[in-house]
């Protein structure tokens, strides 16, 4: 009996051990980068999300750590660090669709009027203090909504009401890690939105609720409010606030989420990012991700500077111009050149102000045979090779192959140079042709173009499209202007024919119709139709505002009801038909199909996805995925 | 001297206010304001900014207020508090902005006149002294390709130089390595004065913005000494036995020296601004490509400081130019005795 006792306590004991054993090997084996050691920080698993919620990122090629990439950064631009290092809720991938990131995953009720979003449980901002639904709950209620971001509330928490109101979403937090927002009517595309303008929707209370209860204060007045804020380097509250919670990335010891934080001045000539010791995501083998220990960011002031860093090898990824792609293979820079397709619908554009102040001009530029008589004057081949080195082919402005819309009859529409077609659809437009062979209205005023420009890098497009143009007997002129006086000539409806200004890019009309639809003062081609367009929704009276006409009222009517559509199906039915619109009235004169992005990239790099697209709503560079990028030694 | 010095220094109250409110007025000249220049930015990178933003943007920089109460507003805070506000680019109080990049805008600024006057002045002697000689030759066609070649060109032409002989382009003033020790707080900017490699990537912009200033001042140098030297009191001189060196260092040099020393003037004002375009080219973080981009900007409170301190200079330097013309010229002195 006493023997079987001790079998049976050996057995028992044998069983707990190889049960322990087999736990002990079950347990996820997280490494850290050599850069952490001696930084007396917690074990890496400690720092890391519980082991169920801990991201595991798709690495291709499993990664060695790096010590520092060398970028660039020019001009003021805030974006050029914040893109390739942002991390936001909801990412979206090359098809359009969005998958969790920062956020685990989501649930949505049967109508969509309820998204219910998990957290990872165990994550840490990059101090160590737990991320949780409350730092959502503040962002959203006490920073965006009080506007202590400095920026308007988001369509994306917004839905229409039963009277065509926008209401805001309410948040909820049901515990640390899940919370839910609840919107008065159907919001299907709710994730997609909130991944193009509402990337981040959180921010570390712990760090920030002393700035946000000054700025709450109701008895504080605004002076002692600025005057806190200038307490702290800024020259007002509001600034605080925009610097804190919306160009934040910019902020030393700011806690963050991102795989590396700044550790210096934004505007210093070489500006250090460091990793975070708590960041959040892994490989498949359990290296705790970035692999790269530092970004570097060189500030240039001109564009040869960052074509000679590229090729003596200084900076590891750069952004090539296409002039300049030649200039890179001849030298004996040890790059890779990455082509990703864009989601723009052409390179070289002309948009004609549909409102233009000329009277004469006005109903001329709205007769669509105008735009078609001036498509088919121009040569599109000598554009394609001449500026964009034959990097692209004669196209109209079209959504590109892949694209929502895509239409190869679009694409090619009035794209062959004909005179003969384009003298006949001048004639119906009601122009005659004057003894100096040039055209004019028919109260025998000459009809002359004036082509606007704001890159010295048009000015090959537009002496092209000024000589064709010419040939076909119409008088042009070519000016230049400062990009500000271009935005002020377009906020005051003073332009005319624009080049190249905002071109028509976007991964889906429905998601970002700003640029494309006259729905306020932003579209190059109607921007003082957007005035018409608010007033006629909040009754102001807002100066220089044109009633449009009837092809882009319509239009309107088609946004607007895309907007309040409560459906996705029935959203893409109505961005199919918005579609349709810009192929029937061409808003946006195309001469080349969309140029790829061209980077240069150190040939010793792995991950750097070929397979990318340059757009803003994937975050352009970003999409290279930053965190898995590593560079062999 | 001394009652004389003070007069001029009263005048330059009622100067620089004048010319406070000419570049205020100026930078507001053009079309739009740093909005209209903002939101185009924003607008470049897929932005959007509403209505209400605008609003409320223009409310927070002040800009919904005309122009002149802008102005005075900005008097107010320099002449009350030394406030010269705030950068709306930077988003930062405007002397910290100018302050990062002003020690090497004076150690550029004073080598590059250092490199002006240590090559211009002998050679301009040389050539003078040496007319019409083989070196006389080579130099003024060296002098003329200098003030020829523009400076921005001249620059690309070293920085692309420098990356065929060394596969590395000298582009800014630091290696990778000195801006790490920058960044890291391990070095200082003196302490670059020190170290070789700063020296070596100094050379392209001493090189690049002093070529064009010594060209002009060996052209001017040598103008002045031939001038000089056909000059009645040289004769006598000469025919009294006085040695050549010593007419042409201790008379000859210094009346052609005048011109020089008049050009001081704007010198200080040069140190404070070094060179603009050159600057912008070599990748130079100074103070003359920051009120470039603020001037672009219309980022008005910088570019406004920045210019009223180049003013200021410019007046300080001009006093100081007087006081050393009259101290180096007997005949500037005695004139103004002659005349009481």
């Amino acid at each position: 009996m006493k023997t079987r006792k001790i079998i049976s306590l050996l057995l028992a004991a044998i069983m707990l051990m190889s049960l322990c054993a087999f736990a002990v090997a079950e347990a996820p084996a997280y490494s850290q980068s050599p850069y952490l050691d001696g930084q007396n920080l917690p074990a890496v698993a400690d720092r890391l999300p519980a082991a169920s919620d801990v991201m595991v990122e798709d690495v291709a090629d499993i990664g060695q750590y790096t010590d520092y990439i060398t970028l660039m950064q020019g001009g003021s631009s805030k974006w050029g660090p914040g893109k390739p290092t942002e991390e936001a809720l909801f990412r979206f991938k090359t098809d359009g669709t969005v998958e969790p990131n920062v956020a685990k995953g989501y649930d949505v009720n049967e109508d969509a009027t309820v998204w219910t979003i998990y957290l990872r449980e165990g994550m840490k901002w990059s101090d160590g203090v737990p991320f949780t639904s409350e730092d959502c709950r503040f962002f959203y209620e006490e920073c965006l909504l009080t506007g202590f971001t400095g920026k308007s509330a988001w369509e994306a928490v917004k839905a229409a009401d039963a009277n065509g109101e926008m209401q805001l979403a309410e948040f909820k937090a049901i515990d640390d890690y899940t919370f839910t927002m609840t919107f008065v009517s159907s919001k299907p595309e709710f994730l997609r939105e909130l991944a193009i303008n509402g990337k981040w929707f959180f921010a570390p209370k712990h760090w920030l609720e002393e700035h946000v209860a000054v700025y709450n204060d109701a008895n504080k007045t605004a002076e002692e409010k600025d005057a806190y804020a200038q307490g702290k380097g800024f020259s007002d509250m509001k600034a605080l606030g925009n610097s804190y919670t919306y160009y934040y990335w910019i902020v030393k010891d700011r806690p963050t989420l991102r795989a590396w934080q700044i550790d210096g001045d934004f505007n210093d000539e070489m500006c250090v990012w460091k990793r975070n010791p708590y960041y959040w995501k892994v490989d498949a083998e359990g290296k705790q991700l970035p692999y790269i220990d530092e970004l570097h960011f060189r500030r240039y002031s001109d564009d040869s500077q960052a074509l000679l860093w590229v090729m003596d090898g200084t900076a590891d990824i750069g952004s090539v111009a296409l002039q300049d792609v030649e200039t890179i293979l001849n030298s004996e820079a040890t790059v890779n050149l990455v082509e990703w397709s864009s989601t723009g619908w052409t390179s070289q554009s002309m948009q004609l102000n549909l409102a233009v102040q000329d009277e004469l001009k006005r109903p001329l530029f709205q007769n669509v045979n105008f735009r078609h008589a001036l498509s088919v004057i121009v040569d599109r081949n000598q554009i394609a090779q001449l500026i964009d080195n034959g990097y692209t082919e004669p196209a109209q402005s079209a959504p590109p192959e892949g694209a929502q819309g895509y239409d190869p009859e679009w694409t090619n529409k009035w794209v062959e140079q004909d005179l003969d077609a384009a003298a006949a659809l001048l004639a119906e437009c009601g122009l005659t042709k004057g003894a100096d062979g040039f055209w004019a209205f028919a109260d025998g005023t000459k009809l002359t173009l004036n082509l606007q420009y704001q890159n010295e890098a048009d000015a090959s497009l537009a002496e092209l499209l000024k000589n064709d143009l010419n040939k076909a007997g119409i008088d042009a002129t070519t000016r230049m202007y400062d990009r500000s006086i271009m935005e002020e000539m377009r906020s005051a409806n003073q332009h005319e024919i624009v080049l190249n200004y905002e071109n028509f890019d976007t991964v889906s009309i429905s998601l970002r119709p700003d640029y494309f639809v006259p729905m306020r003062d932003y579209c190059v081609w109607g921007s003082a139709f957007g005035l018409w367009y608010l007033n006629s929704i909040d009754g102001k009276a807002r100066e220089g505002a044109v009633e449009p006409p009837e092809d882009v009222k319509a239009m309107l009517d088609i946004y607007t009801a895309m907007k309040n559509a409560t459906t996705s199906e029935a959203k893409e039915e109505l961005a199919v038909k918005l579609l349709d619109c810009f192929k029937e009235g061409i808003y946006e004169i195309g001469f080349t199909s969309s140029n790829p992005a061209i980077y240069a990239v150190n040939a010793k790099m792995h991950n750097f996805r070929e397979d990318g697209i340059a757009c803003d709503e994937f975050r352009d560079l970003g999409l290279a995925n930053f965190a898995c990028l590593w560079v062999e030694k | 001297m001394g009652s004389y010095i003070w007069k001029r220094v009263l005048t330059f109250i009622p100067i620089l206010l004048i010319m406070s409110l000419v570049i205020f007025f100026i930078i507001q000249l053009p079309p739009g304001d740093y909005l209209t220049s903002y939101v185009a930015g924003l607008k470049a990178e897929g932005q959007i900014v509403d209505e209400s933003e605008m609003d409320s943007l223009k409310e927070r920089y002040g800009l919904d207020q005309p122009w002149f109460v802008q102005y005075f507003k900005w008097m107010w805070g320099i002449l009350t508090r030394f406030d010269f506000g705030y950068s709306f680019d930077y988003e930062k109080p405007v002397w910290p902005v100018i302050a990062e990049v002003l020690p090497m805008t004076i150690v550029v600024s004073l080598a590059t006149m250092l490199f002006n006057y240590l090559v211009g002045i002998p050679i301009g002697i040389y050539s003078a002294v040496h007319q019409y000689s083989v070196g006389d030759y080579c130099f003024t066609l060296v002098g003329f390709l200098g003030m020829a070649v523009p400076n921005f060109l001249f620059a690309i032409l070293l920085m692309y130089g420098t990356y065929i002989w060394t596969g590395t382009a000298f582009i800014g003033l630091y290696s990778n390595e000195i801006l790490l020790g920058l960044q890291q707080g391990t070095l200082q900017w003196y302490d670059l004065l020190l170290r070789g490699d700063f020296w070596g990537r100094m050379a392209i912009p001493i090189i690049v913005i002093g070529t064009s200033g010594t060209c002009g001042t060996l052209r001017s140098m040598r103008a002045q000494m031939l001038d000089e030297l056909g000059r009645n009191y040289v004769l006598c001189a000469r025919a009294k036995g006085v040695s050549e060196r010593r007419i042409i260092y201790k008379y000859c040099l210094r009346a052609a020296l005048n011109p020089t020393v008049s050009g001081l003037s704007g010198v200080l004002s040069h140190i404070f601004n070094g060179s603009t375009i050159s600057a912008i080219v070599m990748n130079l973080q100074l103070v003359g490509p920051r009120l470039y981009s603020a001037l672009k900007a219309q980022d008005m409170y910088l570019a406004g400081t920045i210019l009223l301190v180049m003013g200021f200079l410019i007046v300080l330097g001009t006093l100081l130019s007087d006081i050393m013309l009259a101290w180096l010229d007997p005949r500037i002195r005695f004139s103004g005795r002659r005349a009481e």
